[in-house]
């Protein structure tokens, strides 16, 4: 009877799961076509900006999408009664975002966006921004940020800015320094600092509201600390030697340093608003590049006490050292991604210098460039894409390459060299 | 100072010996429990449970003749055993009522006597010889007359049973044919719907292929993605091959990636190679699906 | 004149081995340190003769001339002496052909205690910009170890490396590498 009972709900609940089930396990890798409909705007006098231009070279230079030509586009709607989704189906459109630029009675501009999954035929979006006149470029891509967000499940970091160093030699003797900064997009790039004598390693506070960075401008390198919004800077460090390297901790109070005041490249931790100097490290090898662990707990750093440059990992409160590269010959810079996960770094690889990302969970260690002499890397503050310096037959530029490798593109370029790039955090 | 070593000895050994085969005992059972935890799993479940589910229906279908002729068969051996039982009853009254009879006639015959031998009393002492004889006579002749009764009666018992056991025997092998032609009968059915579940699996794999590769050449992973998620999209088809409607059935946690499934059957839209197949294989296994997005190409 | 030249044949001969020693306990594990080490000292031995020792004869001038002409002598010396040392790839090994001529520096330097000398540590360009700045001042206090041990005062050198930071030569190949590996001496009067 009992038996008779569990056969019939056996064939019960096979009968209750009859349902097919395949498994995807397999897609394709290509860019989302998206359209980005130009912004409705009522006024006779244009405006400063094409918002929707930028939005969508933002979202194009992420390498995940495919952005419709305005050529293309059948109509230009800027409200959701206009959208016709068959259109943009039959376009092949899997995405659009609409929107409309309105003047405020403050003098001041609000931009409404929507975006439409064109084959759900469903709203996923519908937000506004407002700002000033010179404020059109960042809020565009504040804009980009949302949609990328919304799309990828990420969020965007186009509302960022980079720091850099670009170098241009005037004749044998003589150099022109600059340290910009400027839109992710390189947009508005600003000096920060001019000088004949080098300049390098900017490092952003993790508010994004100071830079420290080195220069020879003494004569000797030294280090010093920018504050964005007052523009005034001071020297914090001006010891025999080294002064170099600076990084920030995550609480924005310490700055992790190489020094070799006490004969060694060593790393030292030194405190800003007290400016009490802490050695770190205690080795006759060459020990650099200073970087934080996400809680601040342990440092990062270069050191060739193996007998090449490798990265080694020290908490700060024990000293325990750990050895974290030893694929290559050659490694160094590193860079942690903000979940601790990733390590993004330099790395040798058959003589050539790549980037390269070490999966601590795995092990896996997955050259990321294919281009030469590539240095400095920096990840976005989403973890998306690394930025970093390479060369290009006789000029130093920027490249950017995703964090998996997938996408690679030139970061447009510039006069001069470019050089040493750090991405902001996300500001406010 | 030597005894006191010796006495260890053979305790020493004895434990060592005891150690060792405790370790191989252990040993043995821990490998024997590992190597029976190992699971193979089937790459490809859906398969599997298609199979599983038709064979079960099948062999269920044979099961369910099997017992409805099994029960036919009690069936008919009950009322022959009923009519078997019977026939003894009836048999066994009959044997009743002739004792009856025959225990009357004893009765009456004993009266008679009983009145001929008051007669007898009154009568002369000279009749009494012949009386005698005659009474012997006469109760040999009964004796006689019962005992052919008897006989007559042992004769007829056994001829009733000679013709009884014949058409048990006839009804028997009537019943064995009748089984024999019903079983394969069951057989063709079984043999059919076996065929039918082949065919039925056969396209409901090249179905499932069909839709599997259609979706997987639209489906444009999010840069959220990673291998491991899993989002499960229940979709409706129409004879047509066309996709009628898709849902998420079981979500991921992360709306990108539930959506780029979503999107990716919306945008394979139809499969056309599905409108060849057989109706009822159709409706019966395609006309509602479930769609697992696994992703494990993916860099991380 | 034959005292002074053996003595300073041991002085060298203490110089090398006490960098070695000082190197060895360094990182580079290179077996080309230990190697160049006899021929360093033959070199120095047999050039040692023909250093500044002209200076010792002219004993009848009077004290600022013979200091004049003593300082004319020692720059024009110095003029002729090479300036620019350089390195194997991540190496910071005083190369043996610049003991000569570094030790000259050094001598100068010991008679001239208001002299002061900045040694420039460089790097090429492979690698990362603060390794290389750290590599290039490695080899820079290699170059000023070996002068102080010759003789000059650690107060009158001074390192300052500036990394791949300024290239001599602008090319992206082996050639240019090996130029830009280097220490350069420069006095300031």
């Amino acid at each position: 009877m009992l038996r008779l009972g569990a056969l019939l709900l056996f064939i019960w609940s096979s009968l209750a799961q009859a349902e097919l089930t395949i498994e995807i396990t397999q897609g394709v890798d290509q860019p989302v076509p998206v359209a980005v409909v130009p912004f409705g705007w009522q006024q006779a006098r244009s405006l400063p900006e094409d918002v929707a231009q930028i939005i969508s070279d933002d979202l194009y230079r992420s390498g995940l999408f495919a952005m419709m030509n305005r050529n293309n586009m059948l109509s230009f709607p800027t409200r959701s009664k206009e959208v016709y989704f068959r259109d943009w189906r039959l376009a092949d459109q899997d995405y659009m975002l609409i929107g409309q630029v309105l003047a405020e009675a403050d003098g001041r501009y609000r931009i409404n966006y929507e975006l439409y999954d064109v084959v759900n035929e469903t709203r996923l979006l519908a937000a506004y921004i407002k700002g000033t006149n010179k404020q059109f470029r960042r809020m565009a891509h504040r804009v980009a940020d949302a949609v990328y967000q919304k799309l990828t499940g990420i969020p965007g970091a186009f509302a960022t800015e980079i720091v850099y160093v670009t170098a241009q030699r005037l004749s044998q003797e003589r150099y022109n320094y600059r340290l910009e900064v400027s839109d992710a997009d390189g947009a508005n790039p600003k000096v920060i600092l001019q000088s004949n004598e080098p300049i390098l390693s900017p490092s952003w506070s993790r508010d994004g509201k100071k830079l420290a960075y080195v220069s020879f401008e003494t004569g000797r390198p030294a280090i010093f600390i920018h504050d964005k919004l007052t523009g005034a800077r001071e020297q914090v460090t001006r010891y025999r030697g080294l002064n170099g390297a600076p990084s920030w901790s995550p609480d924005g109070k310490t700055l992790a340093l190489t020094l070799s005041k006490d004969g060694n490249p060593e790393i030292y931790t030194l405190d800003i608003a007290s400016r009490k100097l802490t050695r770190v490290t205690r080795h006759y090898g060459i020990d650099t590049e200073a970087t934080w662990s996400a809680d601040g707990k342990s440092i990062l750093f270069t050191s060739n006490r193996g007998g090449a440059p490798q990265i080694y990992q020290q908490e700060l409160a024990t000293g325990w050292v750990e050895r974290l590269t030893f694929e290559g010959d050659y490694n160094a810079k590193a860079h942690l991604t903000h979940d601790g996960r990733h390590l993004v770094m330099v790395h040798r690889n058959r003589g050539s210098f790549h980037i390269a990302v070490q999966d601590l969970k795995t092990g896996r260690l997955d050259v990321l460039s294919q281009t030469s002499l590539d240095e400095s890397p920096s990840i976005a503050p989403n973890g998306s894409i690394v930025i970093y310096a390479t060369q290009e037959g006789d000029k130093e530029v920027l490249a950017a390459v995703s964090l998996d490798g997938q996408v690679k593109f030139r970061l447009p370029s510039k006069s001069g060299n470019v050089r040493e790039p750090a991405w902001s955090p996300y500001l406010q | 100072m030597s005894d006191g070593l010796k006495s260890y000895i053979l305790p020493t050994i004895l434990a060592l010996l005891f150690h060792a085969g405790l370790v191989m005992l252990t040993a043995t059972t821990w490998f024997e429990t590992e190597g029976k935890q190992v699971r193979v799993t089937p790459r490809h479940i859906n398969a599997e449970l298609v199979d599983l589910r038709s064979q079960n229906k099948a062999k269920d279908e044979a099961k369910r003749k099997a017992d409805a002729s099994k029960k036919a068969a009690a069936k008919k051996t009950a009322s022959k055993k009923a009519a078997a039982k019977k026939k003894a009853e009836a048999k066994r009254k009959a044997k009743q009522r002739a004792e009856k009879d025959k225990q009357r006639k004893i009765a009456q015959k004993k009266k008679a006597d009983n009145k001929r031998k008051a007669d007898s009393k009154r009568k002369a002492e000279a009749e009494r010889l012949s009386l005698a004889k005659k009474k012997k006579a006469d109760q040999q002749k009964a004796e006689q007359k019962k005992a052919d009764q008897k006989k007559a009666e042992q004769r007829k018992q056994a001829e009733a049973r000679r013709i009884a056991d014949q058409a048990e025997q006839e009804e028997k092998l009537l019943a064995q044919e009748r089984l024999r032609q019903q079983q394969a009968q069951q057989q063709a059915q079984a043999d059919a719907e076996q065929a039918w579940q082949a065919q039925a699996q056969q396209l409901v794999a090249s179905a499932s292929d069909v839709i599997r590769s259609g979706v997987q050449s639209q489906w444009v992973r999010p840069a959220s993605a990673r291998n491991g998620m899993v989002v499960s999209v229940r979709i409706r088809l129409l004879p047509t091959g066309e996709v009628d409607d898709a849902n998420i059935f079981k979500s991921s946690g992360d709306e990108a990636f539930d959506r780029s499934a979503v999107k990716a059957v919306l945008k394979a839209e139809r499969f056309p190679k599905l409108q060849n197949i057989d109706p009822v294989v159709f409706d019966r296994y395609l006309r509602q699906i479930v769609l697992e997005f696994r992703p494990d190409d993916l860099r991380y | 004149m034959r005292v002074g030249t053996i003595s300073k044949a041991i002085v060298v001969a203490a110089t090398v081995a006490w960098i070695t020693g000082c190197s060895s306990t360094g990182s580079s594990s290179d077996s080309s340190e230990t190697m160049e080490q006899d021929t360093q000292q033959q070199d120095q031995a047999s050039s040692s003769g023909t250093g500044s020792d002209s200076s010792m004869e002219s004993g009848q001038m009077d004290h600022d001339a013979m200091m004049a002409q003593k300082a004319e002598e020692a720059k024009a010396a110095l003029a002729a002496l090479q300036s620019v040392f350089y390195f194997d790839f991540d190496k910071a090994v005083v190369p043996a052909d610049a003991f000569e001529d570094l030790s000259a520096h050094a001598k100068y330097l010991s008679m001239n205690p208001d002299a002061r000398l900045v040694l420039e540590g460089h790097a090429d360009e492979r690698g990362t910009r603060e390794y290389n700045m750290a590599l290039g001042e490695r080899r820079g206090k290699a170059v000023s170890r070996f002068m102080t041990v010759q003789g000059a005062a650690s107060n009158q050198i001074e390192v300052v490396s500036y990394g791949e930071e300024r290239p001599a030569m602008m090319g992206h190949e082996d050639g240019s590498w090996a130029k830009n590996r280097r220490v350069e001496l420069k006095y300031s009067h």
